[in-house]
């Protein structure tokens, strides 16, 4: 079920006055049931992988933490580990490695499974394993009850497309009953909206373009790739960080606190900082359960460099099987290096320089480098194919001639269409600092307006596929 | 990646909120009330607009109230017959009746609903014309909400399942309820209203018989090549229904801008296939404008559509192959 379709608002409209009626145990279920439905909207089969995880990694838990031996609870962590890696390897790294296997001559041929990507599988995975993990390390204590524990791992909000909840941080609050609170709702319900705006408004209005463009990358000019690439660096953005505001708002409507999965990524003047403020959910779990497992900065300066590496290219192949993603993660994971590589033997740039105006300009040109550092992965990430990513390089960057589609009226709406949107956000950001309840509500019924007027057509989230 | 990271704070774990306060539930009602109205608002100023600035709308609506009215031609397809297909041209030079349903981006599914839909309230046509498009770029396939709406149950069943077979397009809930806002439904007169407020010219269409008439002229730009996704299955649909209804069809391909039709790398196959189908129905005939007269520059409104000048010059060449239909007058 998609956040942005009529289906959900009904979904919503059900669950929501339910939810607050009912005492604790009964929200619990409910959420547990919506969530289920909600999920079996997409493919009811597949719910069973959701039932699956559920039952193994609350016995795991509870195996984990009443095991009497610390050898035990090794043993119990490994066994949901590889369990949870294994299903995830079965679902969306089977027809990734066996190709290559069989193009590397290791095996003959490939048996195709025929199986779908479950949706959201990457997520609630990386949930669940921080669980184990979390129990394992003795930071939680096992969760004792599987209705409370169920809700954890299928709370419909943050299900298929995160944020990736830790389980210290959602499993208290699911214990407590929140009233039906004003600020909830106001708070809840602008963030929600602010996450439409930037999905249907904003993301889904630059798609056709970039579509266009990473479609058939070689008929088009230089500038016109160059051009989709910086649209799409902002479509991923607002498409992402609308769905995650559009889930944090859900929950908070319902006393839910999520994390904060993104803080104004394209301010970031490193690519460490970078990497604090977007997706913060999935980047903290792989610095808190891969980069700090593998040793993190502990085990001298050329282990550190690897550590980002590999935590970096496995970042990469979380999002998807396929060699992009891997030069996406390798490609952060190098600059990182080189960043903390730098950064260790000189002063910054911006301390060396003396004077406020000349530290903002470094400031400034240091910015707009990390975003075209980082609008250079994403060429990989939405590129089809490499030889795709390749050509698109190629074309930016010897600027070739080619078709281009700023003559055409729509490329003007679509420009008005981003402007009304910084609108919008201006208007908010100020409205925010401001106790006008009245100027609160007209952004308010302004965000509606352009919602029904610009909204393109409903596209997908482009995280629903991870 | 740094270890210094931290996951914000949660104050929603500390604090209790207290409960909902009835005041703040009317103030949520006003807001409703007040963004309703705001809607309402902008959707009849849109309805407004789109009565002055749209090209298919009003003679949509127009063509929908015949009753009993007898017709001897009804033409049909997108925007090339809509501003192309001058009746009044045609009816002068062959003494008889016709009528421009043609519709801007209409599918051919949709001109066979047009055409269902005409023959419940009034007599048969003594000839369908339907100018076919076979550059079709591609693009999603959209639904003319002011159509489906006014279809009557079982047309309305028949289009929709006709589009989901022919272009997976779902009517669903989604598409009702939006489209019983007429802000949102009617939410693409925007951008012709800023095609007016970018352009010199009036962009304000006439219509006499159906006929869209524009009488600006502009530079063409050539676009680039493509590949025609040309429905072929709903042609074959829409013949079928006539052959079945015993309604003789003409199909004509209008004229399009020199260089244009070279861009479709698909052309020649799809020009095979329409000529291929036509011959396999008794009653049917194709023709092909394209390429075969000179217009000049003046004539043409862009790249493929006629402006009024044009289309008096095409309508009257396309009078000519329907004599031999009306020979008796």
């Amino acid at each position: 079920m998609l956040f942005n379709s009529l289906d959900f608002f009904i979904f919503l409209a059900v669950v929501l006055p339910l939810y607050f009626v009912l005492p604790v145990r009964g929200r619990q279920a409910l959420m547990v049931a919506a969530s289920f439905y909600f999920y079996m909207y997409w493919n009811m089969k597949y719910s069973l992988i959701l039932v699956f995880f559920i039952f193994l990694d609350f016995s795991a838990g509870y195996y984990i933490g009443h095991a009497p031996t610390p050898a035990k609870k090794k043993i119990g962590l490994i066994t949901s580990l590889t369990c949870n890696l294994g299903v995830l390897a079965l679902f969306k790294y089977y027809g990734f490695f066996a190709i290559n296997l069989q193009h590397l001559g290791i095996i003959d041929s490939v048996p195709t499974l025929g199986l779908l990507l479950p949706l959201g599988i990457s997520f609630h995975t990386f949930q669940t394993m921080s669980y184990t993990i979390d129990v394992y390390r003795g930071v939680i204590e096992p969760e004792v009850d599987l209705l409370r524990f169920a809700m954890f791992v299928s709370f419909f909000p943050q299900l298929v497309a995160g944020p990736i909840e830790r389980a210290r941080e959602l499993l208290p609050q699911i214990r407590e009953k929140y009233p039906l609170a004003w600020e909830n709702i106001v708070v809840g319900g602008r963030q929600m909206l602010d996450g439409f705006v930037k999905k249907v408004v904003l993301a889904d209005n630059l798609a056709p373009w970039v579509n266009q463009v990473y479609g058939s990358p070689g008929n088009f000019s230089g500038g016109s790739c160059l051009v989709a690439t910086y649209m799409f660096a902002w479509q991923i953005f607002f498409d992402f960080s609308g769905y995650s505001d559009i889930a944090i708002g859900i929950a908070r409507v319902m006393g839910f606190r999520f994390t904060q999965n993104f803080n104004a990524p394209y301010i970031s003047t490193t690519i460490q900082e970078f990497w604090r403020r977007w997706h913060i959910s999935l980047s903290s779990w792989l610095r808190d359960y891969l980069y700090i497992s593998l040793g993190g900065n502990r085990r001298g300066e050329i282990r550190t460099y690897i550590n980002l590496l590999l935590t970096m290219l496995l970042g990469g192949l979380w999002h998807g099987a396929s060699w992009n993603f891997v030069i996406w993660g390798g490609l952060h994971g190098s600059w990182l290096a080189m960043e903390r590589l730098l950064t260790r033997s000189h002063k910054t740039i911006t301390e060396a320089i003396p004077g406020v105006f000349a530290q903002t300009v470094v400031r400034t040109l240091k910015c707009a480098a990390v975003f075209h550092g980082v609008c250079l992965t994403w060429v990989f990430f939405r590129a089809r194919t490499l030889h795709d990513a390749m050509v698109l390089i190629r074309q930016i960057s010897l600027w070739h001639s080619g078709d281009t589609f700023f003559h055409d009226f729509a490329w003007y709406k679509c420009l008005l269409t981003i402007w009304v949107g910084v609108v919008y956000f201006t208007l908010t950001r100020y409205v925010k600092k401001v106790p006008l309840m009245s100027l609160a509500w007209a952004t308010a019924t302004l965000g509606v307006l352009i919602i029904i007027l610009l909204g393109a057509e409903s596209q997908e989230f482009i995280y629903f596929v991870f | 990646m740094s270890s210094s990271t931290a996951l914000s704070p949660r104050p929603g774990l500390v604090q209790r909120p207290e409960p909902v306060p009835r005041a703040y539930w009317i103030s949520l009602a006003l807001w409703i009330a007040f963004t309703a109205t705001i809607v309402t608002i902008v959707g009849v100023l849109l309805r407004l607009a789109t009565d002055k600035y749209d090209f298919s709308e009003p003679k949509l609506r127009e063509s929908m109230a015949f009753t009993g009215k007898h017709l001897d031609v009804a033409f049909f397809g997108d925007s090339l017959t809509l501003e192309g297909v001058n009746p009044d041209v045609v009816d002068r030079k062959l003494n008889i009746e016709s009528y421009n349903f043609a519709l801007g981006g209409a599918s051919i599914l949709e001109s066979e609903m047009q055409l269902r839909y005409f023959l419940r309230h009034n007599p048969k046509p003594h000839l369908v014309a339907l100018g076919v498009y076979l550059n079709v770029p591609n693009k999603p396939a959209g639904v003319r909400p002011t159509l489906y709406f006014g279809l009557p149950d079982d047309l309305r069943t028949v289009f929709r399942d006709e589009l989901f077979s022919h272009e997976s397009v779902k009517i669903d809930r989604s598409f009702k309820l939006f489209n019983s806002i007429p802000a949102y439904r009617y939410r693409n007169t925007i951008d012709l209203l800023l095609k007016s407020l970018l352009s010199h010219d009036d962009q304000r269409p006439s219509f006499v018989k159906g006929q869209a008439r524009v009488s600006f002229s502009r530079d063409p730009l050539l676009g680039r090549k493509h590949e025609s996704v040309f429905k072929a299955d709903e042609l074959e649909s829409f013949m079928d229904f006539c052959e079945k209804e015993r309604i003789p069809v003409l199909l004509f391909e209008p004229p399009n801008h020199p260089g244009y039709s070279e861009l479709t790398v698909n052309r020649a196959e799809i020009l095979e296939k329409v000529s291929r189908l036509a011959m396999k129905y008794p009653h049917a005939r194709f023709v092909s404008f394209n390429g075969t007269f000179a217009l000049g520059q003046a004539e043409w409104v862009n790249l493929n559509h006629l402006n009024i000048y044009g289309s008096a010059t095409f309508s009257d060449l396309l009078s000519t192959a329907l004599v031999s239909d009306f020979s008796s007058r």
